[in-house]
């Protein structure tokens, strides 16, 4: 549904998307991951044709955005929750997006209440907090009913029960057979809701997979057993990785845990434990992009001057 | 997710965008509020210029001649108004960030430029034509007075205010195009102050060009002669050269902004 091939883009002769490839299926909602600065809006932006590429290119059901007849109802997008006239009622905003495409005030109203913004639907924009703003954001995005969604940060600003509204919306968009792409730094939050995950560093491509990939430990097994070094030389020999936990654990990486397993019973070793580690999706995250961070605090402390 | 039928020929038409546009337009409180301020300004100049030329001691003018005086003086003081709301339609977009959803709506970009000229040109028509019935309503009574009546039925005066109609749409589409370009209100209005009355201060200052006075060359002297030479037949004398400055001050502004606004990052 979406394609993105070699997509690049630079600012000043600093390349902040750098040859993205990748693709959201229709009936699936992928993650976008990656720190600040990382090139997940502008790559978004690109995708809406708001950004020019300086190559590659970016298609959304085999055309480029602005080629589409009808564009917002092949891709409905929230990038910015504040991009409303503070002065105008949040139904009078909604109204001027359906004009364009001839969409009727009864879809106005409909998606009003979808973003549960009924009570609300007549005040101006500007008196909205940041999460009614994305709810009103969400409502432009469905407006058109579009076979694809991109949300930048759709739960920034939400309360709990926002962040829970929008992790069912996407969920049931997917279930519809809708391609969602879905950025986001709340890694609990999206290590429930994306089937799939791209993390960018540095605007390139630092993983594209399935999150059950991401968070299986990258093929980590933990053994535990009374003869830990035996094993450790025969599963290095089969080519794997160990490293040593404590005198009874292993962490192997490069082999399942039935091959594993197979060579300890081969070779009569006991084994108390074989499992295979999961790590947390922010435990992922961090593994990935260590070195692809572009703006990093520094540690300071309070010495005294004297 | 959806009960909402959708027609199977949903798609960007130019009449969609400029409903869009219009509505933009009159959801937006500052666009009343300039409205109503140069519908007043207008009333009160009026006022002050017919109250002026009937006075004892003044060279009675005819009741038309009266008339066209107040439509002209009217038209050089309330161009501003016009030209803040064309001003404003565009930077509104910018300052808050709406531009996005415009062009993520619209992503061929040019009929939102388009539609913004067509709603600009309408209003600023409307807008003119009511103020020369607010400027008439208000000058008659005084004309009367003086026992020099006039007719809005008189070809002048209609003519007139055609003159004053085409003289405030050529000011309102260049500060479109203007703020196209600038995309910051404070900067567009500053040039068009410049533009409509730096002729002012230009005069006699600038260099000939071609043997022509430079300050003639400002837009607001050529489409004040270009179309005061609607009533006016001491005005038609350089109706060309006046007609082409006007033209130049539209289409080189409307083709760099047409540019800018289809090619530049949102």
């Amino acid at each position: 549904m979406i394609h993105v091939e070699q997509l690049t883009k630079s600012y000043g002769g600093k390349t902040v998307v750098d040859d993205v490839t990748f693709r959201v299926e229709a009936g699936s909602v992928t993650g976008f991951l990656g720190p600040n600065g990382a090139g997940k809006t502008t790559t978004m932006r690109m995708l809406l044709g708001l950004e020019r590429p300086d190559s590659g290119r970016a298609l959304i059901g085999g055309k480029r955005y602005a080629e589409h007849r009808a564009p917002i109802r092949e891709v409905g997008a929230l990038l910015d929750a504040r991009a409303a006239h503070p002065n105008r009622s949040a139904r009078n905003h909604l109204r001027i997006i359906a004009r364009t495409h001839g969409i009727s005030n009864k879809r106005v109203d409909e998606v009003i209440g979808l973003a549960g913004l009924e009570s609300v639907a007549n005040k101006r924009a500007g008196t909205f907090s940041l999460g009614m703003g994305q709810r009103l954001g969400i409502a432009v995005a469905l407006l058109g009913d579009p076979r694809a969604l991109i949300f930048d940060e759709p739960v920034n600003g939400l309360d709990p029960e926002g962040v829970s509204w929008i992790r069912s919306l996407t969920k049931s968009l997917a279930a519809e057979g809708r391609a969602v792409l879905i950025s986001s730094h709340l890694m609990a939050e999206m290590a429930l809701t994306a089937d799939r995950v791209i993390v960018l560093g540095r605007g390139a491509i630092l993983a594209d997979e399935s999150m059950s990939d991401v968070v299986s430990g990258a093929g980590r097994v933990r053994a535990r057993t009374t003869r830990a070094v035996e094993l450790a030389d025969l599963v290095r020999r089969a080519g794997a990785d160990v490293l040593h936990i404590d005198a009874s654990t292993l962490e192997i990486t490069g082999l399942t845990a039935e091959v594993i397993a197979e060579t300890a019973r081969t070779n009569g070793i006991l084994l108390i434990e074989l499992a295979t580690v999961q790590v947390s999706l922010e435990d992922a995250f961090f593994e990935l992009t260590h070195g692809s961070v572009e703006f990093r605090q520094t540690t300071t402390t309070d010495e005294d001057p004297r | 997710m959806s009960t909402a039928t959708f027609s199977p020929d949903t798609r960007v038409r130019f009449g969609g965008v400029l409903a869009s546009e219009f509505t933009k337009l009159v959801t937006l409180r500052s666009i009343w509020i300039i409205a109503v301020a140069m519908l007043a300004a207008a009333a009160l100049v009026a006022m002050a210029e017919a109250e002026n030329s009937t006075a004892p001691g003044v060279d009675p003018l005819s009741g038309v001649d009266t008339m066209l005086s107040v439509f002209w003086i009217v038209r050089i003081g309330t161009q501003l108004f016009v030209a803040a709301l064309a001003v404003i339609l565009v930077t509104h977009e910018f300052s808050s960030g709406t531009i996005q959803t415009s062009v993520i709506s619209v992503p061929r970009r040019l009929p939102v430029l388009a539609a913004k000229a067509v709603v600009v040109v309408a209003v600023t028509t409307l807008l003119s034509l009511l103020s020369s019935l607010v400027q008439y309503a208000v000058t008659v009574p005084l004309l009367d007075s003086a026992g020099r009546g006039a007719s809005i039925a008189d070809p002048a005066i209609l003519k007139a205010v055609l003159a004053d109609a085409l003289y405030l749409v050529a000011v309102a589409v260049f500060a479109l195009m203007l703020a196209t370009i600038v995309r910051n209100a404070a900067v567009a209005i500053t040039l068009v102050l410049a533009v409509l009355y730096g002729v002012i201060l230009a005069a006699g200052v600038l260099p000939a060009i071609a043997d022509v006075p430079g300050e003639y060359y400002f837009l607001s002297y050529a489409a004040d002669m270009t179309t005061s030479a609607l009533y006016n037949p001491a005005a038609a004398a350089d109706i060309v050269r006046n007609l082409v400055v006007t033209i130049a001050w539209l289409v080189v502004p409307g083709a760099v902004a047409s540019v800018l606004f289809a090619r530049r990052s949102v």
